[in-house]
């Protein structure tokens, strides 16, 4: 108790020297520093590009960008017309639907796996052929099969990302201690019961840090294969049409708004792990 | 027959061997003794002498295919398999295995809702063992915000929520330093005296043993066999006695006894 006294005389001391709003200070200061970084990169860009005279084509401009930027988002299209913000949530939401199904059929993968090891020695071998083979490549195999649509893509995606959820949840799983079983098993516990109060929350953390790494890479899956796959809405598919029509500002100005979407995407994720870990410690033993 | 059920644990000609490969590996061998209930037994012997897979045996838990096992054990008439399923037996082993996303109070909680019980039975329960165990005022704490001594604390209170007949503790205290051990000691007799639990308690420590107990198991080296059977005539609280003559006399032939059984 004295030491919890002395402990909470400390925080207050603490907190006394640094006003709470100080953090925010540290936090403007960093995005300013940032804001200062970028602005000084696009000045010596535009000047190296204007002292070189590279042509458009090739480099464009941090001008002609804002340029493309203005047509695309500021002037007025036909109704039908999508631009490159819409084209790119587009994909993102196949990512994020190819990714919430590889994380549900990946979780109970491998939750089959570490069940048995006639189960894995069966199923691995298949498994990590997925990982060998190139997705993408395979991608017009799997298109000649189930057509070039909607189904191919997010299939793609979910081969492309379920190797390592499956992995992690079966090792996560394996690695539980022991010990934590044998009590549960002496509680006159059934299978259901032991997964619901020690399996389920010890593969959380590991499930939440297997999914910064997949959320990112869903979204590579997804523009990969509307390049070669003519699914329409995509931002690939239009990426890919630019290219060809040396529309190279709309090229750049789409790589960064899809960029852009995918840092989000993991902040939230990144965030969301912090979140839960801190507060309800799952998958954590007393050793 | 009578005599039987007044015991709580039996063990009878129980020999353990481990094959693998085609290697023989006894490990116990010819295991004789008994626990009546309510009383407080300590076994100990030179390390890697096969306590542990014993303690094993005698725990319920399923066994792995390459262990052999002659004889039988009994617990309140049962075999320990039937006994463990039936909530008999409550295991304390030698790390507290508490669960960090659950507060004290709810890892306690943990085998009454296995069991299924009502939330009110289960939050009565909770109550009075947190009182018996002295723990109240951190029932909301995070395991690992407590000592290593309070957290056996709450892993002792988990087993006893589910009141199994006899409470096999494997080393419990023994990563603690000898301060907060003996502590411990003092209070798990405490709680041995409240609940009338019957307790079977291994341990390398021949001081404790001998504080503890009423009985010492001394077992002998691999293929382990009980060597000799110590009855511990000592008046409880032990506290008054430990600087007795006849106290140290104890720690002296268990000592003895063990250098016998090591050689």
């Amino acid at each position: 108790m004295r030491y919890l006294k002395k402990h909470k005389e400390k925080k207050r001391k603490a907190s006394m020297k640094r006003p709470r709003w100080s953090f925010f200070l540290v936090q403007i200061r960093k995005t300013l520093l940032t804001i200062l970084v970028i602005s000084l990169i696009l000045l010596i860009w535009e000047y190296l590009i204007n002292k070189y005279q590279i042509p458009k084509r090739i480099l464009p401009k941090p001008t002609d960008l804002l340029e493309f930027f203005k047509k695309e988002f500021l002037m007025k299209h036909s109704l039908r017309y999508k631009t490159v913000l819409d084209k790119s949530l587009k994909s993102f939401s196949d990512a994020f639907i190819g990714f919430t199904l590889a994380l549900l059929i990946g979780s109970t993968l491998g939750i089959l796996l570490s069940k048995n090891k006639l189960t894995y020695t069966i199923f691995f071998p298949f498994l990590f052929l997925l990982q060998l083979i190139p997705v993408p490549a395979f991608a017009p195999v799997i298109a000649t099969m189930l057509g070039y649509g909607y189904t191919t893509k997010i299939l793609i995606v979910v081969l492309f990302t379920i190797f390592p959820i499956t992995i992690t949840v079966r090792n996560t799983i394996i690695n539980i201690p022991e010990d934590y079983n044998n009590l549960l098993y002496t509680y006159g516990s059934t299978k259901i019961e032991t997964f619901k109060k020690l399996i389920l929350p010890s593969i959380i953390p590991s499930l939440l840090s297997v999914m910064k790494i997949v959320c990112t890479a869903s979204i590579v899956a997804t523009i990969i294969t509307e390049l070669p796959l003519s699914v329409i809405g995509g931002i690939g598919k239009d990426i890919y049409n630019s290219f060809n029509n040396q529309m190279i500002p709309r090229v750049w100005v789409s790589v960064m708004i899809i960029s852009l979407i995918s840092l989000l995407f993991f902040k939230t994720i990144s965030y969301l792990e912090k979140y839960i870990n801190q507060t309800y410690r799952y998958g954590q033993y007393t050793i | 027959m009578d005599n039987i059920q007044s015991k709580t644990l039996i063990a009878k000609n129980l020999t353990a061997t481990f094959t693998d490969n085609c290697k023989h590996l006894k490990v116990l061998q010819n295991i004789n003794f008994s626990v009546k209930e309510k009383q407080f037994v300590s076994i100990i012997g030179p390390s890697g002498c096969g306590k542990s897979t014993l303690f094993r045996l005698i725990s319920g838990l399923p066994t792995k295919d390459t262990c052999e096992i002659e004889g039988e054990i009994r617990i309140g008439g049962m075999k320990p398999e039937t006994a463990c399923r039936n909530r008999e037996i409550g295991l304390i082993l030698q790390k507290p295995t508490l669960l960090e996303w659950r507060t004290v109070e709810s890892n306690i909680e943990l085998p009454l809702e296995i069991i299924g019980y009502k939330k009110e039975k289960r939050r009565e329960i909770v109550k009075k063992l947190l009182k018996l165990l002295d723990l109240t005022e951190y029932a909301e704490y995070r395991p690992t915000k407590l000592s290593g001594g309070m957290q056996q604390k709450v892993s002792i209170g988990r087993a006893l929520a589910y009141d199994p007949e006899l409470l096999l503790m494997d080393e419990p205290f023994g990563a603690l330093d000898e301060i907060n051990r003996r502590k411990m000691d003092i209070e798990i007799l405490d709680i041995w005296k409240k609940t009338n639990k019957t307790i079977l308690f291994i341990t390398h420590s021949i001081e404790e043993a001998v504080f503890l107990s009423q009985k010492i198991i001394v077992l002998t080296k691999k293929p382990s066999t009980v060597h000799k059977i110590i009855n511990i005539d000592l008046p409880y609280p032990r506290k008054k006695v430990v600087d007795t003559p006849k106290y140290f006399k104890y720690i002296t032939e268990t000592r003895n006894t063990l250098n016998e059984a090591t050689k």
